[in-house]
């Protein structure tokens, strides 16, 4: 007799099998085998992250895991709880649909008790490697290029009630090929001025930008666990455009971008997954990859657009890098998919976002 | 009522909490790893047996309590480990509702049962028995001969007889091969074990983190037996083994036993092993021969490694290439920043210039640290404890710590500070059981406790070394938070050029 089990815990081989990266609160605690940060709703405190994992339990008394799946709670920007699931990993891939209904049912059953009305859920469905940090909308990334997460067969979503919201693009070309193309164009940089932003004015221009209409995908801006996710930790990968002349006479910002370092080349050398609490042994390494991972417009202007991308490729080249991509680009944006195309970009990432009312 | 042979419970202390209402806290609720390879013992002999962690039944079922235990069970003899002191007050308690709610035979063992046997013995008559040192001869023996309650062939026995005390000259201490025999993974016989895995942290308390989402699961891998040195502070050093058991040197379980266990804890979904063994710092060629094997066999775990001493890097390198990183840690016991303190405390000394280098070759393999002082330690004063918080700064600032902690040193029974408080200068006010016994009825009644260290130095009072932990945990957590609000806003943090 065999009887399976939702759990909260995350088993250690899934680290070995399927290697990921945690870049989110309360790292420090992670190797001592917990993690924490609180979502307040309704009057209550309720603990963020569900690491799940199902597992069969056999009549001999040992344990057969059969899938993980890391999720969130966050507050959409209506106000509703949801509940985020990342792609789940099949450790035992024998019997996917019973383990895959028993979590759906007992994820299910834990977001209504916490009061959440919908759960939504990402599936990467395009990968062509090399995909840098981070792959996911969540604080947990897998390095996609390492490993193949199993596919699950979207009319087995759709008639378990999932719905899709929306797909997530990631660009990637070399940085040189970008370039040359920028080179051929003329006028780039008449209407704005682009210039590295530091440290201390992160965090201002992220608060003065959130709202741009033109912008990476967010799961919510009222959530500022989600809204202002990790990534604040390297300096000097950030750019900010001003409309030419304005710089200097407090003219406001008309763009935004900040760039990550691809955290999976070091992680393939030594792997960790909490490399941020060795941040020293980050801040020397010689990265080849970038990621634009927030990037922000007043409004959709090709010229705003390359000027704040030749800043930023500027700024990665200076650094040694070779290959820039950009992430959390909705399908839906013709105006930044065709400026892609243009400038070259391939996708080297679709994620599609899924979503369930409860 | 099904028939239980031997029912071993572990006690967890109960604390009291004045200001919220009747619940209480639940506090030391590791229980000792032996606990599981006795009752396999006893299992394998043909007994029926069960072990019962009372704070983890109490955390599954709040209505739990021990008397309820003797409405399902017809126990014959009843095994309370009072192995740690701060169980001396519920170990009794428990042993006292066994006594009152069945006819079973109830029986003590552990380090603080075996050095206070005497005292127990005669002061609570609802103990019926003391096992002295190793048990699991003793313990099987006892079953044996239980029916006809003929007990004078029991090694390591005190009973009573009549109204006197019998203390059997009959001796056992387990040898290597004896350890090698012992399985300490029949989990099966341990009620909720699955929960003990996960809620039970090693900072002693159940669950003491019931907010955090919980990741890894953990269990506690037996090496071996003793210590070839002496801590002031340590009531599990070389003499206080010989005391308690008449070991005269450490003793290691083989690799390929350690093995097995690994095997059955990786097959049990356990996700870290807790490892605290290390008797001889200077020798670890067992460790190498251990972490080879593990590879060879391709055992995935964690590991949890406390260090008793500081180590060469390519120990630090070995482990890592042997454990699955993801929640390998290691912990050392510095105790304090003075190099002073630390000589006249530790056996196992090492200079701040040795510890930093230690540190050093810890941040380049890129393992998480966990750290671990003191306060209270003989010869020290508040200004040498400043070095303490100093070393405790520069260690979080500087290297990759996920836990510096500092607690004040508590009076453990049989340490060497205990045996030789003058030698140690320490004014003892804890010096027989019942004094243990005492301050943790008081914590479970929510009543005053005269003292909770059990001593003052000839430098520190009891409150003013209470304080000291207080003050490191302010500084050293102020610094922590600093450096990371600076690591995670980018200010430590550039892309080379």
């Amino acid at each position: 007799m065999t009887e399976l089990r939702l759990e909260s815990r995350l088993p250690s081989d899934l680290f070995l099998k399927a290697p990921f990266i945690y870049s989110g609160p309360d790292f420090l605690s992670f190797p001592l085998g917990m993690i924490s940060d609180l979502v307040e709703f309704r009057g209550k405190s309720i603990q963020r992250f569900c690491p799940f994992t199902v597992s069969k339990s056999l009549s001999n008394g040992s344990l057969k895991d059969q899938m993980f799946c890391f999720a969130f709670f966050y507050l959409k920007d209506s106000g509703d709880l949801t509940l985020f699931l990342t792609q789940p990993y099949w450790i035992d891939g024998s019997n996917l649909q019973e383990s895959f209904d028993f979590f759906l049912a007992g994820v299910e059953e834990h977001t209504r008790y916490a009061g959440g009305g919908s759960i939504e859920l990402e599936i990467h469905d395009r990968i062509v490697p090399p995909v840098s940090f981070p792959t996911s909308l969540s604080d947990f990334s897998y390095d996609l290029n390492s490993f193949r997460l199993q596919e699950i067969d979207p009319h087995v979503l759709r008639e378990r009630g999932f719905q899709e919201a929306r797909t997530l693009l990631c660009y990637d070309s070399a940085i040189d090929e970008v370039q040359r193309v920028m080179d051929q164009r003329l006028g780039l940089k008449e209407a704005f001025t682009a210039r590295e932003m530091d440290q201390s004015q992160f965090l201002t221009v992220d608060g003065e930008t959130r709202e741009f209409p033109v912008r990476e995908f967010c799961l919510s801006l009222r959530d500022p666990a989600v809204a202002r996710r990790m990534i604040h930790f390297f300096s000097d990968t950030g750019s900010v455009a001003y409309k030419r002349g304005a710089v200097f006479f407090g003219g406001s910002v008309e763009g935004f971008l900040h760039w990550s370092p691809d955290l999976f080349e070091p992680f393939r050398e030594k792997p960790s997954p909490f490399l941020f609490l060795f941040y020293e042994h980050l801040a020397r390494y010689r990265f080849k990859c970038g990621k634009i991972v927030r990037w922000r417009m007043r409004r959709e202007n090709d010229e705003l657009f390359s000027s704040m991308l030749f800043q930023g490729l500027r700024s990665m080249r200076q650094r040694g890098l070779e290959r820039c991509q950009i992430a959390f680009v909705d399908s839906q944006q013709r105006f930044l998919n065709s400026m892609f195309e243009f400038y070259g970009f391939r996708i080297a990432q679709a994620t599609r976002v899924l979503r369930k009312k409860l | 009522m099904k028939k239980v042979d031997c029912l071993f419970l572990h006690p967890t202390t109960h604390v009291k909490m004045p200001h919220f209402g009747t619940i209480d806290s639940l506090t030391y609720v590791i229980m000792p790893m032996g606990t599981l390879a006795l009752a396999d013992v006893l299992h394998k002999g043909g007994y029926e047996t069960k072990i019962v962690h009372t704070g983890i039944e109490k955390m599954c079922d709040r209505a739990f309590t021990v008397e309820s235990l003797f409405k399902v069970y017809d126990v014959s003899v009843v095994a309370i480990d009072l192995h740690w002191y701060v169980h001396s007050y519920d170990a009794i308690r428990i042993a006292d509702i066994a006594k009152k709610f069945s006819n079973a035979f109830v029986v003590l063992g552990g380090f603080t049962a075996s050095f206070f046997s005497q005292e127990i013995m005669s002061q609570f008559d609802c103990v019926d028995a003391i096992v002295s040192g190793d048990a699991e001869i003793s313990l099987l023996e006892l079953l044996k001969h239980f029916p006809r309650r003929e007990f004078k062939e029991v090694p390591n026995l005190m009973y009573r007889e009549e109204t006197s005390l019998k203390q059997n000259e009959r001796r056992y201490l387990a040898d290597e091969s004896d350890l090698d025999r012992l399985d300490f993974c029949n989990f099966h016989l341990f009620s909720n074990f699955d929960k003990y895995c996960t809620l039970v942290s090693q900072l002693g308390d159940l669950d003491p983190f019931a907010h955090k989402a919980k990741l890894k699961t953990q269990g506690w891998l037996c090496l071996g037996r003793g210590c070839s040195m002496n801590c002031s502070y340590c009531g599990g050093g070389e003499d206080a083994f010989r005391i308690l058991t008449g070991r005269e040197k450490p003793i290691y379980r083989s690799a390929q036993r350690v093995v097995e266990t690994l095997a059955r804890f990786e097959e049990s979904k356990i996700s870290c092993a807790y490892v605290d063994f290390d008797p001889f710092p200077n020798r670890r060629e067992y460790y190498h021969e251990l972490f080879a094997l593990i590879r060879k066999e391709r055992i995935d775990i964690s590991a949890e490694f406390l260090l008793w001493s500081i180590s060469g890097r390519e120990f630090i390198s070995d482990f890592r290439r042997t454990f699955n990183p993801l929640y390998s840690t290691m912990a050392l016991s510095p105790e304090s920043g003075s190099e002073y303190v630390r000589k006249l405390n530790k056996g196992f000394y090492y200079s701040n210039q040795e510890l930093f280098r230690w540190l050093d070759d810890v941040k380049r393999e890129i393992v998480p640290l966990q750290l671990y002082f003191s306060s209270g330690l003989s010869g020290e004063t508040k200004d040498s404890f400043e070095d303490t918080i100093k070393v405790g700064k520069i260690a979080v600032e500087k290297y990759p710590v996920v836990s510096a902690s500092c607690n004040p040193i508590e009076l453990e029974p049989a340490c060497p500070r205990f045996l030789h408080p003058e030698k140690y200068g320490i004014f003892p006010r804890f010096t027989r059981f019942t004094d243990y016994y005492a301050v943790f009825k008081g914590l479970a009644e929510a009543s005053p406790v005269s003292s909770r260290l059990g001593y003052r130095t000839e430098s520190l009072s009891e409150p003013e070394i209470v304080e000291l932990s207080q003050r490191f945990r302010e500084m050293v957590r102020l610094t922590g938070y600093e450096k990371w609000r600076k690591v995670t806003q980018g200010e430590s943090l550039r892309v080379r050029k």
